[in-house]
């Protein structure tokens, strides 16, 4: 199920102070001790005991085939590199606009690289954001032979950046 | 006329016998062997007309009658080609389909075929490894290309030379014997009986040990899948460890082997005579015994797929069946496998099924799924139902067995290469459908397996229609390229898709699918699954992608088989005669001198004496090692080295520590490679504090000093010298005997044979061999382990490698690390001894 929140525009003007908070989220999603192995570390509330199952977590779905200017960020890609990756794409010609998606802790990532975006191009690009909520299962494995196999499911934020030239180039 | 009064009797038999004697000799000089050699050769005996000066190289020049004495005499005397040989059929000939057929399965005697071998052996390096003839890789070197077909697009294996085994029996009987002697618990924490296995549902792996010696007498890795209704369990062996399993089974659960012919030979030889009819009765009940499926088109493998060789216990009822090439196993790589599997496989519907039910009159007659489904139509709408919302990989629950009853592949192959790649994509992430549940409604209701049943399953491969039949139909179509319309004669494949989920989540993510089909349809499958771009790799690739995924104690692929196995000691033999064979084919100047540069272990790494050195006393001879599996142990081993937590799982020693290897997976920091027989050794404090000065920079320097080779570098030069004064003498000496000896007689040339000059020449090579003991002792920096396998990865964008380390090594380093704070980043140093003399710096990680 996919619950749109809300839908909104980053104007100019809250720019900076915005940049300041997702910055500081960021920095924040730097010291929480790393989840182990996935992108979406949402628990959803769901209490897993630990000495009969083992999580192991599933990928998150992504649409195949994906069109070329979509980009999954991830948290483990060198910053720089998806950047100019997006760059690639804008200088190539063919797109006018790309797609960020960002799930879990790769939020604060992506949203910067956004703005980071924005900042190169200075004001010939411009973002609009949609945030959801993905429902994501993870296998619990059994640790012993009396516990059946199961799963659970969890719900995990994510976020779809929709960057675009507002200048157009002949 | 006056009678002549002379002969007065006439002795009729020695009349006769006197006659005879006259006539055979009269006839015998006049035949072939007539003509001595003094009164001149066959052809001198030619009428002058008939004379021609090409008989030399042209017997046919001769007449008739003097061509075989012609033949002969030259034969006698000089052995020579003038006789032209049996001429060799024709090109055409040869590839008659019987003949070509006959052609095959000779060359298949030693090394057996997989069904896909033509279309590999067109376009790939083949090997014999294991009695199999496998596809090792593309004849165009394709490293990076099938890393990036696996890891973005769609990439495939045909693993069908794995064996399958059928162990039929008391689902408790089975399954406690097999965990007690054979799934140790440590290693396995999930037993066969567990509940996530037991119903069939899943596909588990289990390390499988001799049985009584663990830790020791480690084999392999074993795959398993029960059937539903418990009545069998189906187990996937390696072909290297397949012999050494099937040993240890039958002497568990005290089979003994039913006499069964296992290839039927071209040359039709005499069947050994089964055991007493009663038996057979009793097993086999359907299908008779007499059956033979020679009718069967299969070009390739002239396989018995009924009457498979069999152990038996008679008193418990347990049957081993041996399963070899009933089976075909393919392997999917890639985030669009599930994709592209939807274009291929069209699952059979019930609304198909009601339609070739009503057309076809005699049920009972033909066609497999028409007597089987009949009453099953639930499980088909499901089926349908599932494969449709099956999007994405993650959607099914890991290690899922699914069965699915597929249209004829062939039928939706497209005319051009159709790559999923290039559909239209979609614009939005959806969330897809939960379809856990649907997939557990659908393995409840299935209850049996149709490829798992021997019945359905044999007559689903006899009913395949032939490539040729269908060749032909879809020549007759109207508008040539349109779909074929086969109707109730489409055939339906039965199988098994296999979910196989990542092992590593931070590095290659190798998941996939696994697809069991029966044998005979491998081709189809294989053609439909090309026809869709999906890149076909080899056997380098499962070495490949283990090490790009990080571990080898708990991956996939079966890519190095481990040391402390049989079957891994075997392969590590093997490649070190290979090695060794080429190193010695180099001339000496262009051999790299292993004891200049320190290296113990150059093509085999010996671990026993690796473990010796790390032992305690340094005096303990090491007989046998162990890998450590317990997958509790190992995560508590990872978590102590990444933490500074001195409360240590080294603490507390595991059992014989000394006999204790542990794998590991070196990751290069900065410059430097590495490959197979890397040491992998701890730093002293100096090297670290140099590193940390200089920035970003690795020390170029750190270097271990150039062995000492001077000493056997004198005694090769002087071995050289004797042998080659040894050998000048020797020639010298036949020379002169030749030349004593001219009347023609044999001479006896062995006592001055170049063969004498073998010892010397060993001796010499020895010489070039590194003391691994010396060196071991004599390395500037401690030694505790060596890599396996070691190459750039792409997946991480570094040069890393997987190897082991011993045990007292690893708490050696750690208590090293812990005492002082000068190695925070905890690295390592390991140094290519096959190739220099440098020392790199790494970053350690325990495989789990």
């Amino acid at each position: 199920m996919r619950t749109t929140t809300l839908e909104f525009t980053m104007s100019l003007a809250q720019q900076p102070q915005e940049q300041e908070k997702l910055v500081n989220l960021e920095k924040q999603g730097k010291n929480k001790p790393s989840p182990k192995g996935g992108k979406g570390c949402g628990s959803g509330g769901v209490v897993v005991d630990k000495k009969k199952y083992t999580v192991k977590k599933r990928p998150p779905p992504k649409s195949v085939p994906q069109r070329p200017n979509d980009i999954y960020i991830s948290d483990r890609s060198n910053f720089k590199a998806q950047i100019s990756k997006c760059q690639k794409l804008f200088e190539s010609g063919d797109f006018s606009e790309i797609f960020l998606h960002g799930i879990g802790s790769s939020i604060p990532r992506a949203v910067n690289v956004a703005l980071e975006l924005k900042t190169f191009y200075q004001g010939t690009i411009d973002y609009s954001v949609n945030t959801s909520t993905i429902q994501l299962i993870d296998d619990l494995i059994p640790l012993d032979d009396t516990t059946p196999p199961s799963q659970q499911s969890r719900k995990v934020s994510c976020v779809d950046i929709r960057v675009f030239r507002t200048v157009k180039i002949p | 006329m006056e009678v002549d009064e002379t002969v007065e009797s006439l002795g009729v038999r020695n009349f006769l016998a006197a006659r005879i004697q006259e006539i055979n000799s009269l006839s015998n000089q006049i035949s072939t062997s007539g003509i001595p050699a003094s009164k001149g050769l066959a052809f001198q005996h030619v009428p002058k007309h008939m004379r021609r000066r090409a008989v030399s190289h042209n017997p046919k020049r001769l007449p008739k009658r003097l061509q075989g004495i012609h033949r002969h005499q030259v034969e006698k005397s000089s052995g020579s080609s003038v006789i032209k040989k049996a001429k060799k059929p024709s090109r055409r000939h040869r590839r008659r389909p019987s003949n070509l057929t006959e052609e095959y399965n000779r060359r298949q005697r030693e090394h057996k075929w997989l069904e896909t071998h033509i279309w590999h052996a067109k376009r790939f390096h083949i090997l014999n490894k294991w009695g199999y003839r496998i596809p090792k890789e593309p004849t165009a070197k394709g490293y990076r290309a099938g890393y990036r077909a696996a890891s973005q697009f769609c990439a495939m294996r045909d693993i069908s030379y794995y064996s399958c085994f059928e162990l039929e029996g008391n689902f408790q009987l089975i399954s406690s014997k097999i965990s007690t002697s054979f799934a140790p618990t440590e290693v396995n924490p999930l037993s066969l009986s567990s509940e996530m296995y037991k119903s069939g549902k899943r596909e588990g792996t289990f390390h499988f040990y001799r049985s009584g010696s663990y830790p020791f007498g480690y084999v392999g890795r074993v795959r398993f899948y029960w059937k539903m209704d418990q009545s069998s369990l189906f187990l996937w062996v390696h072909p290297a460890q397949k012999d050494e399993i099937l040993n240890e089974i039958c002497a568990e659960f005290e089979l003994m082997s039913k006499q069964n012919l296992v290839f039927r030979r071209p040359e039709k030889d005499k069947d050994e005579p089964m055991d007493t009819a009663s038996d057979e009765t009793e097993i086999s009940e359907e299908i008779p015994k007499d059956y033979d499926d020679a009718h069967i088109d299969r070009k390739l493998l002239p396989k018995k797929l009924c009457h498979r060789p069999k152990w038996i216990n008679y008193s418990t009822n347990v049957i081993l069946t041996d399963l070899e090439g009933v089976f075909n196993r393919f392997r999917l790589y890639g985030p669009l496998a599930t994709q592209t599997l939807k274009e291929v496989f069209q699952v059979l519907s019930p609304a198909k099924l009601e339609k070739d039910i009503s057309n076809n009159d005699n049920i009972n007659k033909q066609f497999w799924w028409l007597n089987y489904y009949q009453d099953k139509q639930e499980v088909l709408t499901k089926q349908c139902e599932l494969w449709e919302k099956l999007k994405s990989f993650s959607q099914i629950p890991c290690h899922s067995v699914i069965p699915l009853t597929l249209n004829d592949p062939r039928i939706s192959i497209p005319n051009k290469t159709d790559p999923v790649v290039k559909k239209k994509a979609k614009p939005v992430v959806e969330s897809f459908d939960d379809v856990g549940p649907l997939l557990d409604q659908l393995q409840s209701e299935a209850v049996d397996y149709p490829i798992l049943n021997e019945k359905t399953r044999t007559k689903a491969i006899d009913e395949r229609m032939s490539q040729e039949e269908f060749n032909k139909r879809q020549s007759q179509l109207l508008i040539p390229g349109s779909k074929l319309n086969l109707g109730v004669e489409e055939n339906q494949v039965p199988i098994i898709l296999i979910h196989r989920p990542n092992t590593a989540s931070t590095r290659f993510k190798n998941g996939g699918w696994d697809i069991v089909l029966p044998a005979g349809w491998a081709m189809p499958i294989w053609i439909a699954l090309v026809y869709r771009c999906v890149r076909v790799l080899g056997l380098r690739e499962s070495e490949t992608f283990e090490s790009e995924s990080g571990s080898s104690v708990h991956s996939n692929e079966d890519g190095f088989l481990p040391p402390d196995s049989l079957s891994g000691e075997k392969e590590a033999d093997g490649r070190l005669s290979d090695l060794q064979i080429n190193y010695f084919k180099y001339p000496p100047a262009k051999r790299p001198n292993f004891i200049k540069l320190g290296c113990p272990f150059p093509f085999k790494i010996d671990w026993r004496s690796l473990l010796k050195f790390g032992s305690a006393k340094n005096t303990v001879d090491i007989d046998s090692f162990y890998i450590m599996r317990n997958p509790f142990f190992l995560e508590a081993l990872r978590n102590t080295l990444s933490s500074s937590n001195k409360n240590t799982i080294f603490n507390q020693d595991p059992s014989n520590p000394e006999h204790l290897l542990i794998e590991i997976c070196l990751t290069i920091v900065g410059k430097g490679s590495i490959g197979p027989g890397a040491i992998v050794c701890i730093p002293h404090e100096t090297d670290i504090v140099q590193m940390n000065n200089k920035v970003d920079e690795v020390n170029d320097n750190l270097e271990e000093p150039v062995g000492d080779d001077a000493s056997a570098h004198k005694k090769r030069e002087d071995l050289r010298n004797t042998r080659d004064r040894m050998k000048s003498f020797m020639q010298k000496k036949r020379k002169k005997l030749r030349k004593k000896n001219c009347n023609g007689q044999p001479i006896d040339l062995t006592p001055f044979s170049s063969d004498k000059l073998q010892v010397i020449n060993s001796a010499i090579n020895s010489l070039w061999l590194p003391d691994s003991e010396q060196i071991l002792k004599n390395m500037s920096r401690t030694p505790i382990g060596a890599i396996v396998f070691g190459r750039e990865t792409y997946s991480i964008a570094k040069c890393s490698g997987i190897g082991y380390c011993t045990f007292n090594g690893l708490k050696e380093w750690f208590n090293a690390c812990a005492k002082c704070d000068w190695n925070p980043r905890k690295l390592i140093l390991v140094r290519d001894c096959r190739n220099s003399l440098v020392y790199r710096f790494a970053k350690l990680e325990i495989c789990v």
